[in-house]
């Protein structure tokens, strides 16, 4: 009995002595400033204060102060690497966010190669990133040419068309024209609810036998990234020949469930970078925007966004 | 060089026939039902020399000299048999078969379960690494919920891990479920799990034995990383037809199982059929799933004469489904396993056992669209078919020479279609199929009274055969896999021990970190290099009384070429200049612990105290990434736990104190589990990503969440008839309704002030459950 309180005893005391110092967890991952971009380029349009580029020095939690999170006096360089046209963005105070923005309008090309360098003083590296901007792809509203008046998608939420749930995306699917290109291409599709929440709202599809929801969904509803009211959805699509139709398009049926609620909502549909396309998709997509040096992403995209009503 | 070793093996094996003498060998089996018995003591009580018989029930012990001898059998709770023989010369070969008698049946009530001391296994010439050995007893002894199950009884075990109430995933010494070889009556078994992990895919009434190998396992078994669950299918009843059938709240089962006669040949069968019903609850509440799963096993054995015996088993399984969302999800997959068996003896000291076998996992997946059918649709599966030849040789009592084969088919397939305009490049089609084959050697060497060593090798082939995406590459590895076992006795009972084994793997799985039937094994194409182990184990064993045991083992496992999925294929797939290496990420690791294990069978306490500590490691390309550099950083895995404490005991009051209640014979059953928190990642930072606050988070094991806590009790009333025995149960799950947490989301919310504040919301695990159910035999 002895020998066997001495052998567990032995055995103990060299496995907590290597353990002791050891809380089995890792140290924080992030040390000093940490700085990001936020960044989409979108074709045809230029970077303004409806698609500014953000920098952001990243804070601790426990520390966060909303004023400090924004940089206002970084250097951020844009180039064109296929003109070499080169332009800088300048900081604006807007909606209480710092946005950089170009005033000299600059209209984002399709197929171009776009780089962005930014110097943030008191960091001594160059944060940059670069994007090649997806060929043009334009949204289109009525595929199957209907012209029903009232009935459809709208460019603007008010006056807003309005679609019957029960056959939305048969008679209305999503339809982008991407001219003569036709292969692959990176679809990012996001459906928002414009309403605020309620628990008058009411689900398309019961869930559970709940027509509703509850009162503690609230928080749910209003949570960032997805959530009930934002759901997104990303794949590697192919733009193709239509029958009857002369171009080449990305085509999407069967997409009513992504409508959560009966009610007014924002339909976003993007062909995007690689960059926008890892960020979206990966776990951390922070870390894989492209952006080097530093976090977030620096992306492009091309289509645009419709806006309509869902009623049952 | 080759002559010399040619010179040695032809002097090893002269000098090993030249130690040749009489035998007595022969089947112990069990006297009620006729059933082979594994792993009894059997030994000469005048030369001291012992065995074990094996998984068949067979032994053999080597006479030097002519004499009159005693041969005795011992098993824990069955009489201790003694026969008397003599052998006349030294040539000559007693065939002596023994049945066994369950000590309770014709003894006193009252009694006390335990065993003689110095019935150790270390009479027996086997080193036994890292072993566990479960009995259908002692897995319907553990608490689970709604009804016994084979996994959940194996996670109590120390040394293994449960990632989660809901998955039967075994995670052993620091491996991962896809490191594990789960057999079935020497076949694979792929994907073991019912949905939800609540049911592992073993009816335990149907099951034998299993052995559970936590590392170091002998030359006999490869082809993984990390352990070796091998489950034997009950072979029925030789003497009388009889059943058992089980009712709980979610499913019944029910087992049959006797001999059969025709002619003047004979045998036994077994069949175990179960089946869910809660798709009947969906009458009573709607919109929830519409699912059951059943699975069945069978087994029919032909004693063809003392010689030969024959057999063939089936396993079968199937989970169904069907979710509506606004589309209709409509999920099964099962699998089914079908095995032969001939044991034949070409001498009392040869003993040979072959298999042909064949496996297959199915799993489907269909969204079905009202306006417009399937949508998507995704079809898995994995066939194998195995031979394998093991023969054991025992020249004398200090050798016993184990040696085989296994030759093995793999084709694994997974194709994706949908009805949306996706890039079909970018939806997997891919099948892979391969070739493994295998030799192995090992000697069991009593050198004297004191030590033994057990070397072994294990030479292994593998090749792909067809590959179905053209820039894959083909592969094919040929390694060599040393075993080395060596024990020293300290005593009648007590010995220490060291090993030291290396293993390879040539499959792999894609897996999303939780156990499921969606998981997908793949054989490596020429892109991966098979994955790689070193398991070194030093141990002390010991017999402290009848009724204890105590087991510590410290162990250390490396890991290399070892993979894991990589979720961000399932937006990259690329059929056209894809190979499997863009799959996974790529990485090493290591644990490193100690178990330790105090057995009980004292005055009706019955079961074990078990107590782990250890730690593990991994370093993935592409994982945990350090921001400066993009490299990855070692991390805890999920399933990394600290400390462990077990204890699992049934008592049974009305053997020891000969009292019942409510007229029955009444059994407690007990299950008390702690862990150290699981680690996991919380945020660090917050960002502005153009729309909204976001989290920057930590390293995966940044924290770890609180312990997990749980105490489970069982009540069993037998009550004796004279057909059978009816046993009605009531089982807790959880008595203290404890909320362990299984998982955290973070999340930012604006506080009463304003400021944003760091909020979480905790996945809980089983609440408070109560079960009862009702057992018939007859």
């Amino acid at each position: 009995m002895k020998r066997i309180l001495l052998i567990v005893a032995t055995a103990v005391t060299m496995l907590l002595s290597l353990t002791s110092c050891s809380d089995f967890t890792s140290p924080d991952r992030f040390e000093g400033n940490a700085y990001s971009i936020s960044g989409l380029l979108v074709a045809g349009n230029s970077i303004s204060l409806d698609q500014p580029i953000y920098v952001c020095r990243s804070s601790s939690i426990n520390d966060f102060n909303a004023l400090e999170l924004f940089v206002p006096d970084a250097t951020v360089l844009i180039i064109d690497q296929n003109t070499n046209e080169q332009f800088n963005l300048t900081p604006a105070l807007h909606e209480y966010k710092v946005k950089y923005v170009d005033e000299n309008n600059h209209v984002i090309i399709a197929d171009h190669v776009y780089r962005i360098e930014v110097d943030i003083p008191g960091y001594d590296k160059t944060v940059w990133a670069e994007t090649h901007v997806p060929v043009s792809a334009d949204l289109i509203r009525d595929y199957n040419n209907l012209d029903v008046a009232g009935e459809g998608y709208s460019v603007s939420a008010n006056p807003i068309d309005s679609l019957s749930y029960n056959d939305l995306d048969v008679r209305y699917p999503i339809a982008m024209n991407t001219g003569n290109y036709s292969g692959p291409v990176n679809l990012y599709l996001e459906f928002f609810c414009l309403e605020e929440f309620s628990t008058a709202l009411e689900f398309t599809n019961p869930i559970f036998g709940t027509t509703n929801p509850s009162s503690n969904m609230e928080s749910d509803y209003y949570e960032a990234g997805e959530s009930i009211r934002r759901i997104h959805f990303i794949g590697r699509y192919t733009s193709m020949q239509q029958p009857d139709y002369q171009d080449n398009y990305l085509l999407v049926n069967d997409f009513k469930q992504a409508f959560i609620f009966f009610g007014r909502y924002r339909v976003t549909a993007y062909a995007v970078d690689d960059n926008y396309y890892k960020y979206s998709y990966m776990p951390e997509g922070y870390l894989y925007g492209g952006v080097h040096n530093g976090l977030g992403y620096f992306g492009s995209a091309s289509g645009g966004k419709m806006f309509t009503k869902v009623y049952k | 060089m080759k002559k010399s070793l040619l010179t040695v093996l032809i002097l090893t094996v002269a000098m090993l026939m030249e130690l040749s003498a009489a035998t007595i060998s022969g089947f112990v089996t069990r006297k009620e039902s006729d059933e082979p018995m594994q792993y009894a003591n059997v030994r000469i009580t005048e030369t001291k020399a012992g065995v074990q018989t094996n998984k068949k029930g067979y032994y053999v012990i080597n006479i030097p000299k002519a004499g009159t001898y005693t041969l005795e059998v011992s098993m824990v709770s069955y009489q201790r048999q003694e026969i008397s023989f003599t052998i006349v010369s030294e040539d000559e070969n007693i065939s002596q078969a023994v049945q066994m008698q369950k000590e309770g049946i014709e003894l006193a009530r009252v009694m006390v379960m335990g065993r003689k001391e110095n019935e150790t296994e270390d009479d027996t010439p086997q080193i036994k690494v890292s072993l566990i050995r479960q009995s259908t007893e002692d897995i319907q002894n553990v608490v689970s919920v709604a009804e016994s199950d084979v996994f959940r009884a194996i996670q109590t075990l120390p040394g293994v891990a449960p990632i989660s109430d809901f998955s039967s995933g075994l995670y052993v010494r620091g491996g991962s479920p896809d490191q594990n070889l789960i057999l079935l009556d020497d076949i694979d078994v792929y994907n073991p799990n019912h949905f939800g992990g609540i049911f592992s895919t073993f009816n335990s009434d149907a099951v034998e034995s299993v052995d559970l190998m936590k590392g170091g396992y002998p030359a006999q078994y490869g082809g993984r990383l990390s352990s070796v669950l091998d489950v034997t299918n009950r072979q029925g009843n030789r003497n009388y037809h009889q059943g058992t059938a089980r009712l709980s709240a979610i499913s019944s089962s029910a087992t049959l199982e006797g001999p059969w006669k025709l002619g003047n040949q004979s045998g036994s069968y077994m069949g175990s059929f179960r089946r869910t019903y809660v798709e009947l609850i969906q009458a009573l509440i709607d919109d929830i799933p519409d699912y059951y799963f059943y699975d069945g096993h069978a087994k029919l054995n032909w004693d063809l004469d003392i010689n030969n015996k024959l057999s063939a088993s089936t396993y079968f399984g199937k989970d169904n489904l069907v979710f509506d969302f606004g589309q209709t999800l409509k999920l099964d997959w099962g699998n089914r396993t079908f095995t032969t068996q001939w044991v034949h003896l070409f001498n009392p000291t040869l003993f040979s056992h072959f298999i042909i076998a064949g496996s297959e996992f199915r799993s489907n997946f269909n969204q079905i669209s009202e306006d417009s059918g399937d949508t998507f649709s995704r079809k898995n599966g994995i066939d194998d078919v195995t031979a394998k030849g093991m023969l054991s040789w025992n020249p004398n009592n200090q050798h016993q020479v184990d040696f085989g084969y296994e030759a093995k088919l793999n084709d694994t397939w997974l194709k994706m279609k949908t009805s949306y305009q996706y890039d079909t490049n970018s939806l997997p089609d891919v099948d892979v199929s391969s070739l493994t084959s295998a030799l192995y050697l090992q000697d069991v060497w009593d050198i004297n009274s004191l030590w033994t060593i057990q070397p072994g090798l294990r030479a292994s082939w593998y090749k792909t055969l067809d590959i179905n995406l053209p820039s894959a590459p083909d592969a094919s590895y040929f390694n060599l896999e040393p075993r080395l076992s060596i024990r020293r006795k300290l005593g009648l009972s007590e010995s220490v021990y060291a090993n030291y084994g290396r293993y390879y793997q040539y499959l792999t799985l894609m897996s999303m970190g939780m156990s499921t039937p969606f998981d997908i094994w793949f054989p490596l194409d020429g892109s991966l290099n098979p994955g790689i182990s070193d398991h070194y184990t030093l141990g002390y064993k010991r017999q402290i009384s009848e009724s204890f045991d105590f087991d510590v083992e410290a162990y250390y496992k490396d890991y290399r070429n070892i993979l894991e999925y990589n979720i961000a294929t399932g937006f990259n797939w690329d059929n056209e200049n894809g190979q499997l290496a863009d799959t996974f990420h790529l990485g090493k690791g290591y644990t490193y612990g100690a178990d330790f294990q105090l057995r009980t069978n004292w005055r009706g306490l019955e079961g074990f105290i078990g107590y782990t500590i250890s730690k593990t490691q991994r370093k993935m390309s592409g994982m945990n990434l350090v921001p400066e550099t993009g490299e990855g950083r070692f991390f805890y895995p999920r399933y990394d736990r600290s400390h462990a404490i077990n204890l699992v005991e049934t008592f049974n009051l009305s053997q020891y104190t000969g009292k019942q209640i409510l007229g029955a014979d009444f059994k407690i059953g007990i299950n008390f589990a702690y862990t150290s928190g699981q680690p996991n990642q919380r945020p660090e930072r917050i960002f502005f990503d153009g729309e909204d606050f976001q989290l920057i988070y930590s390293y995966t094991d940044r924290e770890r969440l609180p312990e997990y806590v749980r105490l489970d009790i069982s009540t069993k009333y037998e009550y004796q008839k004279s057909w059978g025995t009816i046993e009605p149960y009531l089982e807790a799950v959880n008595v203290f309704n404890r909320k362990n947490v299984g998982s955290r989301d973070y999340y930012i919310s604006p506080n009463a002030a304003g400021e944003l504040e760091l909020k979480h919301r905790d996945g809980t695990q089983f609440p408070f459950i109560p079960f009862i159910g009702v057992n018939v035999k007859w």
